[in-house]
């Protein structure tokens, strides 16, 4: 159990307290509700990049990492489909310090055209080490746009391409400031030994003037339904095949999600699992599989991905995998291999939840799904999947005419 | 709007007590006990001396402990993870060069249920060959990918040069290698050095400390699995630091990594807390010097630093980054630049003082929550060293002064003495 604190500032700032009196450390952490998902599909990129412009200081305050390690203190952010996350860990003693500087970066960042043009070079080389320079590295370049052709989950966080980042000018940036960091599309979530109530009054000093905004109202084309199998085959120069499958499933507010959830768990989650067992420890077909849900807000990905053992043809492996994922309807699992996926789930949350920084975190996201206290709820969600509804669930996912199949070859010279 | 004054910031925080209840099993297995965290969970870590520097041919201690979850004599591989994973628990093989981990978490209420399952894992693993050979395939294939990224290259041609191709340090693994192991030199090198006499218990989380000291030592307190009176520590040969400049080609490479660094000692010598210091300024955050030039004023690169690596028996200092292949000559220089500077002039008040809040801020958070405590404990003994490391190194960064940092810098950041190797262009 999860204890918080809720309040809404009269600017619409969401305030989430949670006191843990076991730790030394404080933790201020701020999510934006926006992400790639509203960058402009001519220039995307920019809701990442605006990430790395937020620490380049501000009207006020000129450098923002001096004063965080002034505090003795270390900050990270990172943006994903849906939203951008920023977050400093402190001594509690320096709490204010972390307040102070979120408020200041809100609204007054300084934004200016030598900044943006070194981070635009930051991110190139961000995108060459992570996408280009990496066997595999650019699997989700390939399989977004295979997957998704209106919704703009079709692009990665990072931009579709080097010539998006290269078009972001100041302007769209500035705009896409403007848009979303406003305390209204915020959250701000604080984790200390202080008292709650404590905590709201440091965050109603610090945030509480700022001035509120209209929020832009968001409206984005949803993906129609997949009518048939997609595939792609690309050459790269990889020492071993690879196979990704990906199946569209629900969104993260769906009832659907929690037997979506575990499904994945029970095709590759942990040693015992099916995919592992059958695939990779007996029949040696893969050397590595893995099963997950993208968990995006608006419908995302199921994928399941298997590393090909070298002496298997692809066909045959791909064979092998889809018989497998179907044999969750085919064989389905009973109360005892249910029982050890909800166990695994709930295990794995206390685990997360063994530091402040995760507690914040999560906490900010399910208030940005609805209600903070869902964070704790949840769980029962879970509990009332029964095999039926798994099924059920499977035979959605699993019809070859949701999927997109993305074959890695490897290419003659790399087996040399 | 009232104006707000910016806050007033604490300086020089200190963690309060760290020191873990020490206890000894039966068999004198020492035992590190460290109640703390909200959730009702535990993490324990068993640690042995049965890193790869122990090995007697490559891959031998990595598979030893990898393999000790496939099968005991009374279970097999898929009953172990049946058990575990329906628990919701997870029992992890990790390794070093050092050292070797079995590291349990789990919700403590199922502790009673695993640690018997631990015992057998850790006393009567099975070895069994075609699981082995599952594995050693696997390895293989991962090993393949490694090979062809650049920054893998890179490490592992940068530890050859400090430490020689044939010591453990700095061997650099060989497609042939996964054909020569058997199960035979896995219980082998199992009965050497997975043994009491290699052994610490590290736990974590919320707990009985009574019921599980019991319980600990009902499991792994007997005196069955004792080390061999005769074992003796077998020494690796002497290092052989070759000073090279090396530039491993691969053409379609768009970024070449980096690694710039010499050898230098573990964490015992009087040098190492303050080298700490120097290393943070240098290379060990995110406005450290190299962080703020070659990133964010010439954006060069997406990450550079540097790192201060403590081995058991050894240590190094290396810059490290990948940067745009047309940009490394320039990288190249403004890493010379940036070691010069920490030679020739002293650092600033400001920015002393600043290293300082920030490395003290660190300890405090190497302290926050039951298991980044239990690994800051561990890593200490993991290194033969106690919690006095821990005063002495905040008595050192609290002190240190400028000029003692630019000696530093003068003794051990000498470009003659850098080994530079690039993989790329």
């Amino acid at each position: 159990m999860i204890n918080f604190k809720k309040k809404v500032l009269d600017n619409g700032l969401t305030v989430i307290v949670h006191r843990d009196i076991s730790t030394p450390m404080a933790v201020v952490s701020i999510m934006y509700d926006a992400g790639s998902r509203d960058d402009n599909p001519e220039k995307t990129g920019a809701a990442h990049l605006l990430e790395h412009l937020m620490f380049g200081g501000s009207v006020s305050i000129p450098s923002y990492d001096r004063e965080v390690q002034k505090a003795g203190g270390e900050n990270n952010a990172f943006t994903n489909n849906d939203i951008t996350n920023y977050y400093v860990s402190l001594p509690a003693a320096n709490l204010e310090t972390g307040l102070w500087l979120e408020a200041d970066r809100m609204m007054g960042l300084d934004l200016s055209q030598r900044g943006l043009d070194i981070q635009k070079s930051v991110v190139t080389e961000e995108y060459r080490q992570r996408y280009i320079n990496q066997p595999y590295g650019d699997l989700w370049m390939i399989l977004r746009p295979l997957a998704y052709k209106t919704h703009p989950y079709r692009w990665p966080v990072i931009g579709s391409d080097i010539s998006h980042i290269a078009k972001i000018t100041l302007d769209d940036i500035s705009r896409f400031y403007t848009n979303y960091y406003s305390p209204s599309s915020a959250i701000l979530a604080v984790a200390s030994k202080l008292e709650e109530d404590r905590c709201i009054e440091l965050a109603e000093k610090w945030f509480g003037h700022l001035k509120g905004k209209m929020s832009v109202t968001r409206s984005l084309p949803d993906e129609h339904p997949q009518k048939e199998l997609r595939e792609k085959v690309v050459y790269r120069d990889v020492p071993s095949d690879q196979i990704t499958v990906a199946y569209h499933m629900c969104g993260r507010d769906d009832p659907e999600y929690y037997a979506t959830d575990l499904i994945s768990d029970l095709l590759a989650g942990g040693r015992s699992s099916r995919l592992y067992r059958r695939l990779v420890m007996e029949k040696k077909i893969f050397s590595n599989v893995n099963a997950y849900i993208t968990g995006d807000r608006d419908p995302g990905l199921f994928i399941v991905q298997g590393m090909v053992a070298d002496g298997t043809g692809t066909e045959q492996a791909y064979n092998e995998m889809t018989a497998e994922i179907n044999g969750i309807i085919t064989g389905p699992p009973g109360t005892t291999e249910l029982d050890k996926v909800r166990n695994k789930l709930e295990a794995a949350r206390h685990y997360t939840h063994t530091g402040i920084l995760n507690k914040a975190i999560d906490l900010a996201y399910y208030e940005l799904l609805g209600n903070a206290g869902y964070l704790n709820d949840e769980i029962a969600m879970y509990k009332k999947v029964q095999t039926d509804d798994i099924v059920q669930q499977a035979s959605i996912l699993f019809r070859p005419e949701n999927s997109s199949v993305l074959f890695y070859r490897s290419s003659d010279r790399s087996k040399t | 709007m009232t104006y707000r004054k910016k806050p007033v910031t604490e300086k020089f925080l200190r963690p309060g007590p760290v020191k873990p209840r020490q206890i000894r099993l039966g068999n004198s297995v020492p035992v590190y006990l460290i109640r703390a965290g909200s959730q009702p969970v535990a993490r324990i870590d068993i640690l042995f001396r049965a890193g790869s520097w122990w090995q007697p041919k490559p891959l031998v201690a990595s598979s030893a402990n990898a393999m000790l979850t496939e099968g005991t004599i009374y279970h097999t591989g898929e009953e172990i993870a049946q058990k575990t994973d329906y628990f919701g628990s997870y029992i992890n093989t990790h390794i070093d060069r050092d050292n070797a981990f079995v590291s349990i978490y789990s919700l403590t209420k199922h502790l009673e249920s695993l640690l018997p399952l631990a015992e057998e894992i850790i006393k009567v693993p099975s070895f069994p060959e075609r699981e082995l050979e599952t594995l050693l395939e696997r390895k293989l294939q991962s090993y393949m990918i490694e090979r062809n990224r650049v920054g893998t290259i890179a490490r592992e041609q940068f530890s050859s040069a400090l430490y020689g191709s044939d010591h453990p340090y700095g061997q650099i693994l060989q497609p042939e290698h996964f054909k020569n192991v058997s199960s035979e030199d896995l219980h082998a090198f199992h009965r050497d050095f997975y043994k009491t006499g290699n052994c610490a218990v590290f736990i974590s989380g919320s707990y009985d400390e009574d019921s599980i000291a019991g319980l600990l030592d009902r499991t792994l307190g007997g005196t069955e699995w004792l080390s061999h009176p005769e074992a003796e520590e077998s020494m690796p040969p002497p290092f052989q630091t070759e000073k090279r400049n090396l530039l491993i080609l691969k053409k379609d490479a768009v970024q070449s990594a980096l690694r710039i660094g010499r050898p230098l000692f573990n964490r015992s010598h009087p040098d190492f807390p303050g080298m700490m210091v120097l290393n943070s300024i240098l290379g060990g955050h995110f406005g450290s010097r190299l962080m703020q030039n070659i990133r964010e004023k010439r954006g060069y690169t997406y990450g550079i630093g540097s790192v201060l690596a403590g081995l058991r028996h050894s240590g190094y200092i290396a810059v490290i980054s990948e940067v745009g292949a047309g940009y490394r000559k320039n990288a190249v220089k403004e890493i010379y630049n940036e070691l010069d500077r920490l030679r020739n002039k002293p650092v600033s008040k400001k920015e002393l003082d600043l290293t300082k809040s920030l490395m003290l801020g660190e300890i405090l958070s190497s302290f926050d929550g039951p298991f980044a405590w239990l690994e800051s404990i561990r890593n200490l003994v993991e290194h033969d060293l106690d919690d006095g490391f821990i005063d002495i190194l905040i008595e050192t960064i609290t002190g240190i002064s400028a000029s003692r940092l630019q000696d530093l810098a003068g003794k051990y950041l000498l470009t003659g003495d850098m080994t530079e190797v690039v993989a790329g262009q």
